[in-house]
């Protein structure tokens, strides 16, 4: 999280050299990627079948913040950047204070599907007009607002320098959709101002809605169903309330009864580290799993490394880990605390998202191995067969 | 998007087609004609509800909770429109000899010497709602069995002709697979073909499996050498785009929740039921119907009705409001094109009941299905596991048994390597845990003493279920006459008062000969494979199994392939067909009757996508009918005309 | 909108029964402790096991089983009742089903519930232990994603792996059994049979005859 937090202490700013844009994009990637561990642990602590539409809400909110890493990657890209996310800088420390957020604010921990988590995810997903203007040298309020910032120093370099010194990196690197799938909207290759704009609008409406209203633009842009924008997709959960097709963001929901049961949950202990499993290694078998679990993340964030580095289709290896990564948080979740104490107090185990340079180096040969081995052209069948 | 009404509402106006059956057939009719401005109605017997996200994890939590995971089990009964299911068979005990060996309890009435193992589904989107997604092509030389091999129904048409509309079907279902692979088979005549999307991959005992490319098999019942040669299976299912493809094709994902399904993930439950929607279904067809097209659920249609000369006027269809006590009301809903696409059996029934379409004396004849026999094996500990119970039910198969003169001596049959290890034979895995247990008892009841425990246990099933290898071998049936659906409404009426369908079936001995065959081949390739051959289709303790048979002096069982075909049989003469090749009756020009009953024969490939092929071939032919009624009184301009791939 | 726990008439977990529950279906069930927490299941198999079997029948049981492992002996040691039992017990973790039991055990049981097979609980079947021991996933769940069928599985572990990674005493986990059960040549009686018709259950289909038993008539 060096570079986010770097710019968010240097305070307000509109990015205004190519080398400054391509510092703020990959601070937006590893802004997108901080709220990952967070959605994952409120959906993967929820009862096995219980609050179903709690789950697939945040599962596809979970899925939109990996398509808005994905397109930051593709925007960072495009301006001839290098994304880097397989490295231990990338990951945040939890709880982590979210980048572009007033100093008061709590930091953002990681919490079971629970009232206070809805609230934190909340809290991350702020509509601009819900957050109070930034002062000049005080830093940014929401994301929006944030990627705004981007969106208009992007401009100011294209109409100072012109289009081709700008999107100067080749198309090769850029992500499809033939790569990145069940997200709403779609990835797209940013190659041009006009699809730099669209992508940064995409991230930004999908959050926090369209033009004041609660929808996304997923209709207008993908022509796909319209959806909650996420900051409203969670307020439903939150209150227990679906909005009505004429509810507007100022108001709470207006439609029917959700069911949510929030008893359904695994309550966790979220700011519990390796660390502190490993005091009880002779009685539980946690901290192997919560080892192991991080140590599987690092492959995550590697192969999404060589997805975003010219080899995209390297995503065919990324989306099976982040499939396991679900089984072995949920075995997580579902295990007592090894902590007798806190066992006692009914709280469970999770995955701590601790995620090191030894995680990386443990799996640096499989990744490497399996790259090797898949078949990963692109355009090409996808091969799996020879990896492990 | 759909537009759903009630059955009062459907019955207030006229429309310009009715299609009875709202599965892939008159899904994609309905899309089509309603895409060139046509007013459809499309009356379906069955539930909806699965076309919306919580209706469809309901789906998925029946199909889980379910003891019994058979194709059907991801849906409740419903005694409105009842449907067959494979539970509905039992066997009989010491059977006398030449007396059938099982009983029919459910909703067909059965007869014959031989069970119809087959099912099917009347539920918003048909039997396709369980299917497993295998779409290949028929072979040229299937379409022409009589002439060719002297046995069975030839076509009235050539496989060429049907190509263009197989590139349509394969659009219209989204459909992944190696088109080099086919051409090579000649199913795909056009060198330029390609899939919309890449063949699904295979599975890594498919590749085990393909080491024996080139080993030489003998057929001894046809006489013949046969050179082993795997292909992979085209599949409706999602895999990754084909940038190769020529046209446009974005791949569809679940209805009823945004952004799901867009790749098959591996869930290896298509039968009964794909938890995300990689797998194609009518559903998706429904959710891109115009607003020309209305849908009216539980709408049961019960006769259609006769016209002015040889024209039908409509539909007499009854509703209901609770699945469970079908008390009903009777309406009428009138169109100048009726089709019925309601499955084989239900459109024989329909014709059947309305006393129509029966210059021929076929409707309901020449009853067809793929009889399937199962052989399964445990491949050598000392190669290590194959991988069962993972990816789509089959990814490969050995064809050289479909075509080639053998087909004169026996059945020709389509081998699939199966990914589920042992669960159609024996009911694997689950059922491994139970008798490696030793649970259940002796025959007499009382506690096993051998079994298996906690490490034992454990390290057994990994090498007892992980090295499950099935071939489930669908052996082509030909046209017999003698294999039909008849009703006698005296006798046998459902709860609703329509008739039910009751099966006259047996197995010929050109067939019978192509399951022996069949096993003779799966024996020969375990042996290749240096595999522990299980199969055993012995009546035990004097109960034989399901389809159970002797043949050369060996025991031999075949299950149904949820295959139901020929019922309206497709001819040029109207004498001895009940459809023409526009599959439009022969005694109505205003009456058609789609799907797999107007098959022919059905070679050995699985039907829905030549079915499918017919419809959008039908569709075309509907839409110049109803033009050609208008003309010039109201001439319609469409839409928007879809344009064929 | 929010019931908590005990307001519903449900017991709060109670670590320690739970603990202990799962403590002694290690070495029925091959699974470490971990695995186990780990379906999520472990109050619904218990609760499932004592009504199936009968509030003290089953605590006669389960005290016969702990004394067992106390004592270093294995399942051979119970009696074939309680073997019963302990097999049931078993398949509940491996597939999320109460099986059909040997019609002998259930009369010695003396309960009213009918001896069929049913299923726990939808989420129940999705947690079966069945599937890990091939490293598979259940049909219908926990997909692995796409292409990662065509992917080599890993070998099983031999017996001594497990146990000693269970830390389980070395005792025979068989029964009627004299040796381990080799690999290469398993007796057909621990192997499913033909299913004759697709109404039997899981938990009642036959066993198969000896691998290559003759298919010939003799009719």
């Amino acid at each position: 999280m060096i570079t986010a937090l770097a710019l968010h202490a240097k305070g307000f700013g509109i990015p205004t050299t190519v080398k400054e844009l391509r510092e703020y994009l990959q601070a937006a990637l590893e802004v997108e990627h901080l709220t990952l561990p967070v959605y994952m642990t409120g959906l993967y602590s929820i009862r096995p079948g219980t609050n179903r539409t709690a789950h697939f809400a945040i599962r596809s909110v979970l899925m939109e913040e990996m398509l808005h890493m994905t397109l930051a990657a593709n925007l960072l890209n495009a301006v001839g950047g290098t994304p880097r996310v397989g490295r231990k800088e990338f990951v945040a420390e939890y709880p982590a204070r979210l980048p572009f957020s007033s100093p008061q604010l709590p930091a953002i921990g990681l919490q079971h599907f629970s009232p206070a988590a809805l609230k934190t995810f909340l809290l991350i997903e702020r509509p601009r007009k819900m957050a109070p203007n930034p002062k000049p040298g005080e830093g940014w309020t929401s994301i929006g607002q944030f990627y705004d910032s981007i969106r208009q120093g992007l401009e100011h370099l294209v109409a100072q320098h012109g289009a081709a010194a700008i999107f100067t990196g080749r198309p090769e690197r850029q992500v499809g959709p033939e790569d990145f799938y069940n997200s709403g909207g779609e990835v797209f290759a940013v190659h041009d101002l006009k699809s730099a704009q669209l992508a940064i609008r995409v991230i930004s409406d999908q959050g926090e809605g369209t033009d004041g209203t609660i929808w996304d633009s997923d209709d207008l842009i993908f022509g796909e169903a319209r959806q909650l924008a996420h900051y409203f997709r969670f307020n439903e959960i939150y209150t227990g309330r679906s909005y009505g097709p004429h509810d507007t963001p100022d108001a709470p929901p207006s439609g029917p009864l959700l069911d949510v049961t929030w008893d359904d949950a695994y309550p966790i202990h979220g700011d519990s580290k390796v660390a502190d499993y490993k005091k009880y290694e002779q009685t539980s078998a946690v901290y192997g799993h919560a080892v192991a679990f991080n140590t599987r993340y690092a492959a995550l964030l590697s192969y999404l490394q060589s997805a975003f580095d010219g080899w995209p289709r390297a995503m065919a290896l990324a989306v099976p880990t982040m499939l396991e990564l679900r089984d072995r948080s949920e075995q997580l979740y579902r295990n007592p605390h090894p902590d007798p104490t806190l066992a006692a107090e009914g709280l469970f185990a999770s995955p701590t998202f601790e995620v090191e340079q030894p995680q990386f180096e443990a799996v640096r040969d499989t990744v490497d191995e399996n790259l090797r081995l898949a078949g990963l052209e692109a355009g090409e069948p996808i091969d799996l067969s020879l990896t492990s | 998007m759909t537009e759903t009404i009630s059955a009062e509402g459907a019955a207030r106006r006229r429309y310009d087609a009715i299609i009875v059956g709202a599965g892939w057939a008159g899904s994609a009719l309905a899309k089509r004609l309603g895409a060139q401005g046509w007013h459809v109605l499309v009356l379906e017997a069955g539930n909806g509800g699965t076309e919306t996200w919580p209706g469809y994890l309901d789906s998925l939590s029946t199909y889980y909770a379910a003891v019994a995971k058979v194709p059907n089990s991801a849906y409740r009964r419903n005694k409105a429109a009842p449907y067959p299911d494979v539970l509905d068979l039992a066997p009989v005990r010491d059977p006398e000899p030449g007396r059938p060996e099982f009983t029919a309890n459910g909703y067909f009435v059965q007869n014959g010497r031989l069970p119809y193992g087959t099912d099917y589904l009347r539920e918003l989107g048909g039997a396709a709602m369980h299917w497993l997604g295998a779409v290949p092509r028929m072979l040229p030389d299937d379409f022409a069995t009589g002439t060719v091999y002297g046995y069975g129904r030839d076509w009235p048409f050539t496989a060429e002709e049907l190509q263009p509309w197989y590139a349509e079907a394969e659009r219209e279902l989204g459909v992944a697979g190696n088109a080099e692979e086919q051409k090579d088979l000649g199913v795909v005549t056009d060198s330029a073909y390609q899939y919309p999307m890449h063949h699904i991959p295979q599975s890594y005992l498919d590749e085990r499996c393909r080491t024996l490319d080139g080993t030489t098999v003998n057929d001894s019942v046809a006489d013949e050498d046969y050179a082993l040669k795997m292909y992979g299976l085209p599949q409706a299912r999602n895999s990754t785009p084909n940038p190769a493809y020529p046209a446009p094709y974005r791949i569809q994902g679940a209805v009823g929740i945004p952004n799901y399904g867009e790749r098959c993930v591996g869930n290896a439950s298509c039968v009964p039921i794909c938890p995300v929607q990689a797998k194609s279904h009518p559903l998706r067809l429904q959710a891109a119907w115009p607003g020309t097209v209305t849908l009216a659920t539980r709408c049961v249609v019960t006769r259609v009705r006769k016209g002015r000369d040889a024209y039908v006027s409509g539909v007499e269809y009854r509703t209901y409001t609770d699945p469970a006590s079908p008390v009903s009301r009777s309406y009428v809903a009138e169109a100048d094109v009726v089709i019925l696409a309601a499955h084989a059996i239900e459109n024989a029934r329909l014709l059947l009941f309305s006393e129509l379409a029966t210059g021929s004396g076929q409707v309901g004849r020449n009853l067809m299905d793929h009889p399937t026999i199962l052989n399964w094996a445990l491949t050598p500990e000392a190669k290590g596991p194959i991988g069962p119970f993972r990816g789509p039910g089959h990814t490969s198969g050995w064809e050289v048994f479909r075509s080639g003169f053998g087909r004169s001596e026996r059945a020709p049959f389509r081998i699939e390597i199966g990914n589920w290890g042992w669960g159609w034979a024996t009911g694997a895995p689950l059922s491994n845990v139970a008798t490696a247990l030793g649970l259940g008892g002796t025959p007499d009841g009382s506690v096993r003493d051998k079994g298996v425990y906690g490490p034992e246990l454990r390290r057994l099933l990994g090498s007892s279920i992980g090295r499950q290898l099935q071939l489930q071998i669908a052996v082509e049936q030909s046209a017999d006459e003698n294999n039909r659906v008849t009703i006698d409404p005296a006798r046998y009426r459902d709860a609703m008062g329509n008739p039910r369908p009751i099966l006259t079936y047996d197995l010929d001995e050109h067939v019978r000969k192509g399951l022996y065959a069949a096993r003779l081949v799966a024996r020969q390739i375990f042996g290749f494979l240096e595999a522990t051959d299980y199969t055993d289709h012995a009546p035990r303790d004097g109960v034989p199994p399901l389809g159970h048979f002797v043949h050369s002096g060996t025991h031999l069982a075949y299950s149904g392939a949820g295959h139901g075909a020929g019922t309206h049989i497709m001819g040029d003469d109207e004498t001895t067909s009940v459809v023409d090749r526009d599959q439009r009756t022969h005694d109505h020009p205003n009456l058609y009757a789609v799907g797999c009953g107007s098959m022919p024969s059905v070679g050995t490939s699985n039907p829905t996508l030549t079915m499918m092929a017919l419809a959008l071939r039908s569709a075309a032919e509907i839409h110049k009918d109803l033009t050609a009624a208008r003309r010039p009184a109201r001439l319609r301009t469409p839409q928007h005309e879809e344009v064929p791939a | 909108m929010t019931v908590p726990a005990a307001a519903k008439g449900e017991p709060a977990d109670v670590p320690d029964e739970l603990a202990e529950f799962v403590r002694y279906c290690v070495p029925l069930t091959g699974f470490a402790a971990f695995d186990l927490h780990a379906t999520g299941m472990a109050r619904l198999y218990l609760d499932t096991a004592r009504h199936q079997v009968g509030e003290k029948r089953f605590t006669t049981f389960w005290t016969a089983w702990k004394q067992a492992v106390a004592q270093h002996k294995g399942p051979q040691d119970l009696s074939p009742v309680h073997q019963e039992v302990a097999r049931a017990l078993i398949y509940l973790w491996y597939t999320g089903a109460w099986p059909r039991l040997a019609p002998a055990a259930h009369a010695a049981l003396r309960r009213e519930v009918a001896n069929a097979e049913s299923v726990a609980s939808p989420s129940a079947y999705v947690e079966g232990l069945v599937w890990r021991t091939f490293h598979g996933h259940p049909a219908g769940a926990k997909p692995p994603g796409f292409g990662t069928w065509a992917v080599q599985p890993p070998a099983p572990q031999s017996v001594e792996q497990l146990r000693t990674g269970l830390g389980l005493a070395d005792v025979p986990y068989r029964t009627g059994l004299t040796d381990e059960v080799s690999p290469d040549e398993i007796p057909g009686r621990l192997l499913p049979g033909p299913r004759i018709s697709r109404h039997i259950p899981p938990s009642a289909v036959p066993t198969a005859d000896a691998a290559g038993t003759p298919e010939e008539s003799t009719a």
